[in-house]
């Protein structure tokens, strides 16, 4: 164990979903209920407004640097593709973990997601309790088994 | 006078009423191979051929009678002796001639054998010409081609019959008649100069070469012609001979066949297009339909799950049903998904050990086959070239079928395989409740079933997989079975298939 993984027991994980479908948000949010970790879960519903949410644009000065991102990748005014390419694409951002939590499992997506340097790339199980599996084991290993930096500096 | 006589160019010889000779000029005796004595007082009867010798006597004496200059039987052969016995045709002239010793015939002899060779071979010559222009005619009659022949202006002088029925006239009608008639309306003027500028330079030729050439029959309609041109000089001048071939159905029949390849490219572009949103599909299934079915199936989980106690039973029911629905189309859309892939993500073909596929499908299907208690069987199987994941999809789906369909007993599967003439044909053979003789053709069709959701659950998609699956490896799938039977599905692999080495 080390002082690292004990700072983060004690500090929920900031998380920020990127999700247009409220019915998503909706079901991720109990998803997460009841799991071992403790997360604040933000939720953006595109791309633009994730970009401004990172760089605390706007609404959004007083938003925490999120300890992982969760995007998902058709959304309008902004789609998921293009956020990941600005993320990657900036000098501050780019140390983010981003995780694509998505319903496509065309090979094009993933191909192309992995390319812009994604960390992960998973697809949402239909069936809630394989879901709700899916965010537990996500969870577990980015907040328990994987090592963070200190702290963000966005 | 004998003198003038002796140089004539014919024969000249004098004759008493007795038939002697009394005179003659030395040309006398070339012609008929004598010497002028020895000519002298022979009778000249003697210069006749044989066959005329005993009735000349008559004629000579019927001159003496009534003389009188003529030309002897100038209208038929004439022929005199040559004192070899030979004989040679003749022309002669009689005069009389009064003399101090009496009445003489003076008798002019031409031997004509040179002109009447020249005129045999004349006559020869012209038969020759009638027999070859005979034969000609009977070329061009019995031509395929319509052949007509024109004069310079274009007057029809032959036709041959095909001619005649190809434009629909009687040869009668067609002779004399100008070949411009035989063209559509507007095209005649135009013709009149072709022609003329085809008299002034003849050569051989097609005409009309890379165009449509139209001609128009007597009842007005228009036929594809092919049409082959030539020159002949004859003693009235040139004549074109005109060789033509309707090729109206062979047009008509090209045209079919353009027409017909035309529909098969759009329908293959139909066909491709129709790929194209298969895979289009594939995509929106893969997504756009997920989403809203994890909804549905998510939010009556949370009602079951939150609500459970204030539910009654009719509300636990419902939600239940909102979830088994989903949970059916998920299975529509996964086996969709499979279906449109077979394609979209296809891999190459390598050697695939089917030994190994079998192992690893009755590894996937374990807890089927321990629910049913199901016994699989199996045979020595070969190594086919194929595309691995679809052939474990394929045995996987033939196998969970012998299984899922089974009557009373429990399921038993026999997997076997069979090399005849070079290909591998493999069978999968159950004991299950087996599939009346006239559904043996649906079966493959994609969304077809045999049964109700509560009988066997299924999305009719896996046996329609399979036969896209055995399609994209050129073989073919079949059904053996009856009602009661069980089931036997043949998956036939082409001979290339056949693997040595895996």
């Amino acid at each position: 164990m080390s002082q690292r993984r004990e700072r983060i027991t004690k500090r929920p994980a900031e998380v920020l979903l990127v999700e247009d479908n409220e019915d998503d948000v909706l079901i991720t949010r109990r998803g997460f209920r009841g799991v071992e970790f403790s997360i604040n879960l933000h939720h953006v519903p595109n791309g633009l407004e994730c970009l401004n949410f990172l760089k605390k644009q706007g609404s959004y000065v007083h938003a925490p640097t999120p300890d992982l991102i969760l995007l998902d990748l058709n959304m309008p005014v902004m789609d998921g593709r293009e956020a990941l390419a600005k993320i990657v694409g900036d000098e501050k951002l780019r140390k983010l973990p981003v995780v694509v939590l998505t319903t496509s499992s065309s090979e094009r997506d993933v191909s192309a997601m992995y390319d812009m340097r994604c960390n992960s790339y998973i697809t949402k199980p239909v069936e809630f309790s394989e879901f709700k599996q899916v965010l537990e084991e996500l969870g577990h290993y980015w907040f328990s088994l994987n090592l963070l930096p200190e702290e963000y500096s966005c | 006078m004998k003198a003038i006589l002796d140089t004539a160019s014919n024969a000249v010889i004098l004759i008493d009423h007795t038939g002697a000779i009394r005179y003659c000029n030395a040309h006398a005796g070339k012609i008929f191979g004598y010497s002028c004595d020895e000519l002298l007082g022979l009778s000249m009867d003697l210069l006749l051929p044989d066959n005329l010798q005993a009735g000349h006597p008559a004629q000579r004496q019927s001159f003496f009678r009534d003389p009188s200059a003529r030309a002897m039987e100038a209208r038929r052969d004439l022929r005199a002796r040559h004192k070899n016995g030979s004989t040679f045709p003749v022309e002669i002239g009689l005069n009389p001639l009064q003399t101090p010793t009496g009445l003489m015939a003076v008798a002019s002899v031409i031997d004509i054998s040179g002109r009447v060779l020249h005129e045999q071979k004349d006559r020869v010559h012209a038969e020759r010409v009638a027999l070859l222009n005979q034969k000609f005619e009977g070329v061009l009659a019995a031509s395929p081609y319509g052949v007509l022949t024109t004069n310079e202006e274009g007057v029809i002088l032959f036709a041959n019959r095909v001619a005649a029925t190809l434009f629909g006239y009687t040869l009668e009608e067609l002779t004399g008649l100008n070949v411009d008639q035989l063209l559509p309306d507007g095209m005649q003027a135009g013709h009149q100069a072709m022609r003329d500028a085809f008299i002034r330079n003849p050569s051989m030729r097609a005409m009309g070469e890379n165009r449509d050439l139209v001609a128009r029959r007597k009842d007005g309609v228009e036929i594809q012609v092919e049409v082959g041109l030539n020159t002949m000089q004859t003693e009235d001048g040139v004549e074109v001979l005109a060789s033509i071939l309707d090729i109206t159905q062979r047009v008509q029949a090209v045209k079919r066949q353009e027409r017909l390849n035309q529909e098969l490219m759009s329908s293959n572009d139909a066909l491709e297009e129709s790929n194209l949103e298969l895979q289009q599909f594939a995509y929106v299934a893969s997504h756009d339909l997920q989403s809203p079915l994890r909804s549905m199936a998510s939010f009556a989980k949370f009602l079951q799950e939150d609500y459970y106690d204030t539910l009654d039973e009719e509300g636990k029911q419902y939600t239940q049903r909102i979830m088994d629905g989903a949970t059916r189309m998920k299975a529509l859309i996964d086996d969709l998904l499979t279906y449109s892939r077979v394609e979209s993500r296809s891999m190459p073909f390598t050697p695939v050990d089917m030994e190994l596929v079998l192992d690893e499908v009755l590894d996937m299907l374990t807890i089927s086959i321990a629910d049913l208690d199901a016994e699989i069987t199996r045979d020595p199987l070969p190594s086919i070239l194929g595309d691995r994941g679809q052939l474990t999809h394929l045995v996987q789906n033939l196998i969970s079928n012998g299984i899922k369909y089974h009557g009373d007993k429990p399921p038993k599967v026999h997997v076997s395989s069979k090399l005849l003439n070079g290909a591998q044909t493999l069978s999968v053979k159950d004991n299950g409740i087996g599939i009346d003789k006239e559904h043996h053709g649906k079966i493959f069709e994609i969304f077809k079933r045999l049964h109700g959701q509560q009988e066997y659950p299924g999305t009719g998609i896996g046996l329609a997989v399979c036969k896209r699956i055995v399609k994209r490896h050129n073989g073919a799938i079949r059904v053996e079975s009856a009602e009661g039977q069980g089931t036997c599905i043949f998956v036939d692999f082409p001979p290339d298939a056949t693997s040595t080495t895996a």
